[in-house]
């Protein structure tokens, strides 16, 4: 039930979106690119933080091993084209590990900052093993990715190589991951996601496993994370330490809160406009800009503690809450 | 339809029930009075698994439920309606019944018209969050939920509590029609005796965490035990 302006404020928001590479320049348009896999990425984030509540302070672990598989794979397999197979890896490798992390910690009810805590604890151990280990890189990473190609049988096939293309390839791939967020946090099972966030134990005493469904949740969000990690290793070309560090998996927590949390668009609009700030910014204050990010950052959350699309989703000019009667009931909605 | 045996349950070092026992039978509504603090609340809790039980047990239509995890007693059949706010402020009153039918859809829609027969209000509001109903809607809101849920038993917490008298009586018309009609049993915890004594077939007097009195809710008219075990 979108009002008018917000119909258009999405559509002129497309339209940009489509005609950007050509005005944008190389430069810019790489680092769109490179914005909205970190959109992908930060989507992940909004549905653990924004829908179930559940913070993780570790969600560069998911990303780092999704883009590892994948320049390991690289690696490691020739004679085939390995990246359908890494796409598939990097998305159930997570899977497995939120599965594995959700069972031991949300079965034993730990949640909340603990929780937070220990995803953190995670992810540096990650860290740890892929700078220490020669095999994985250390701490030069592992170089020689290829580019985003799409292989056929019998030698069809379409590869990707200009900026504009990797661009909408991109471009593409954000908005399937959207609509397919966007599924979930409507569907029956989103709904009681929101009912645990709001309140876990009377969502419990409705007769809802909520455990098992926040693992799910976390499941879902750590092989999104994965499949961004793997898109950024194609994008650059190669991947490091740096993926799984602590600076990356607070620079997403900022992107959701900026953006607006429990969004999902949020997470896009927070990506974009974050890295697009630090790129202008470096450019011309070579040692302040994080401070001045820093600084956006803090301003944007004590001013807009909803985000920017939470804070414009609340203007006035959003059409007023249909009557009660317009309850008009959705097709397996409401 | 509900036993509960020599039920102990303690908050850390304090114990608050002290080897409970009663019963609930099939198509029975059982009140259990007695002051705040006496452990009331407690009992309801750990009849859903949601404070554990020392020692001592219940069991439902037969089955020991005292070690299930507590979505799978509700899903069992037992529906609790806590006392205060206890619907989801944020969700829609719809989204808040469909929560209730455990998200079956066709137990939702044939439920409905069923539902909205004794709250026809809830019907006129049901794209409205949750939060912005009165506390009588919010009260009736959170009573359909239960129902939609299909339960054999319904837990109510002070249904009463904070309503204003004509709510109340509402509220007790639609409790005994809901009983009588759809054969639901009914474990009603109350503080006002005229509720309870209306609604009861049965009552249990509670006090420090224990069962001191029980008979028929007819009988409930003794001024001596109202006033030694009631009357604040």
């Amino acid at each position: 039930m979108r009002s008018q302006p917000a119909r258009l404020l999405f559509a002129a928001g497309v339209l940009v979106a489509l005609a950007l590479p050509p005005v944008a320049g190389k430069y810019y348009t790489e680092l769109l690119s490179q914005a909205l896999i970190f959109g992908i990425f930060a989507m992940s984030l909004d549905l653990l933080w924004g829908y179930a509540g559940v913070l993780n302070f570790g969600h560069a672990a998911y990303f780092g091993l999704g883009g590892y598989l994948v320049a390991l794979l690289a690696r490691e397999v020739q004679g085939f084209d390995q990246s359908y197979l890494g796409y598939a890896l990097a998305v159930l490798l997570p899977v497995v590990l939120a599965g594995a992390l959700g069972y031991f910690l949300f079965y034993s009810h730990v949640t909340g900052v603990y929780f937070t805590i220990i995803t953190l604890v995670v992810t540096m151990i990650f860290q740890l093993i892929v700078s220490d280990w020669y095999w994985l890189g250390g701490m030069n990473g592992l170089l020689g990715v290829p580019g985003f190609a799409l292989h056929g049988p019998s030698g069809l096939g379409w590869e990707f190589d200009s900026e504009a293309q990797v661009y909408y390839v991109l471009l593409v791939v954000s908005a399937i991951c959207y609509l397919l967020c966007r599924y979930i946090v409507r569907s029956p099972f989103g709904l009681v996601m929101a009912a645990t966030k709001d309140n876990q134990e009377r969502t419990e005493f409705f007769g809802y496993d909520t455990a098992y469904l926040t693992t799910i949740m976390f499941m879902i969000s750590a092989g999104l994370a994965g499949l961004s990690g793997a898109l950024y290793a194609h994008f650059s070309g190669f991947v490091s330490p740096p993926l799984f560090g602590l600076n990356f998996s607070t620079d997403v927590i900022v992107w959701v809160a900026v953006g607006g949390r429990g969004t999902l668009v949020g997470a896009f609009v927070g990506a974009v406009l974050v890295n697009l700030l630090k790129a202008i910014i470096s450019d011309f204050l070579a040692v302040l800009w994080l401070l001045i990010v820093g600084l956006f950052f803090i301003v944007t959350v004590f001013f807009f503690p909803d985000g920017i699309v939470g804070t414009l989703r609340r203007t006035p000019w959003r059409a007023p809450r249909p009557l009660p009667r317009a309850a008009s009931m959705r097709e397996g909605g409401v | 339809m509900l036993q509960v045996e020599h039920l102990d349950t303690a908050y850390g070092q304090t114990r608050i029930l002290k080897g409970v026992t009663f019963e609930v039978g099939a198509r029975e509504i059982v009140a259990i009075l007695g002051r705040n603090g006496a452990g009331k609340t407690t009992l309801l809790r750990s009849i859903m698994g949601l404070t554990r039980a020392r020692s001592g047990g219940v069991r439902f239509k037969g089955r020991d439920i005292t070690e299930l995890p507590t979505y799978e007693i509700a899903a069992l059949g037992i529906s609790y309606v806590p006392q205060g706010k206890h619907i989801f402020p944020r969700l829609s009153v719809a989204e808040n019944l469909r929560l209730g039918a455990r998200l079956q859809r066709s137990a939702d829609k044939a439920l409905r018209p069923e539902v909205f027969g004794y709250f026809p209000v809830l019907g006129e509001r049901l794209s409205q969050h949750g939060g912005t109903l009165s506390g009588g809607e919010q009260q009736m809101l959170a009573l359909a939920r239960g129902l939609v849920g299909e339960p054999d038993l319904l837990l109510l917490d002070e249904p009463s509590e904070g309503l204003q008298p004509s709510l109340v009586d509402a509220i007790r018309g639609i409790i005994d029609r809901v009983c009588q009609e759809r054969g639901v049993a009914a474990l009603l915890v109350e503080q006002n005796l005229d509720f309870a004594r209306a609604l009861a077939d049965r009552y249990y007097v509670m006090e420090n965490g224990t069962i001191v009195l029980h008979g028929r809710a007819s009988e409930l008219a003794d001024e001596e035990v109202i006033r030694q075990y009631l009357a604040v």
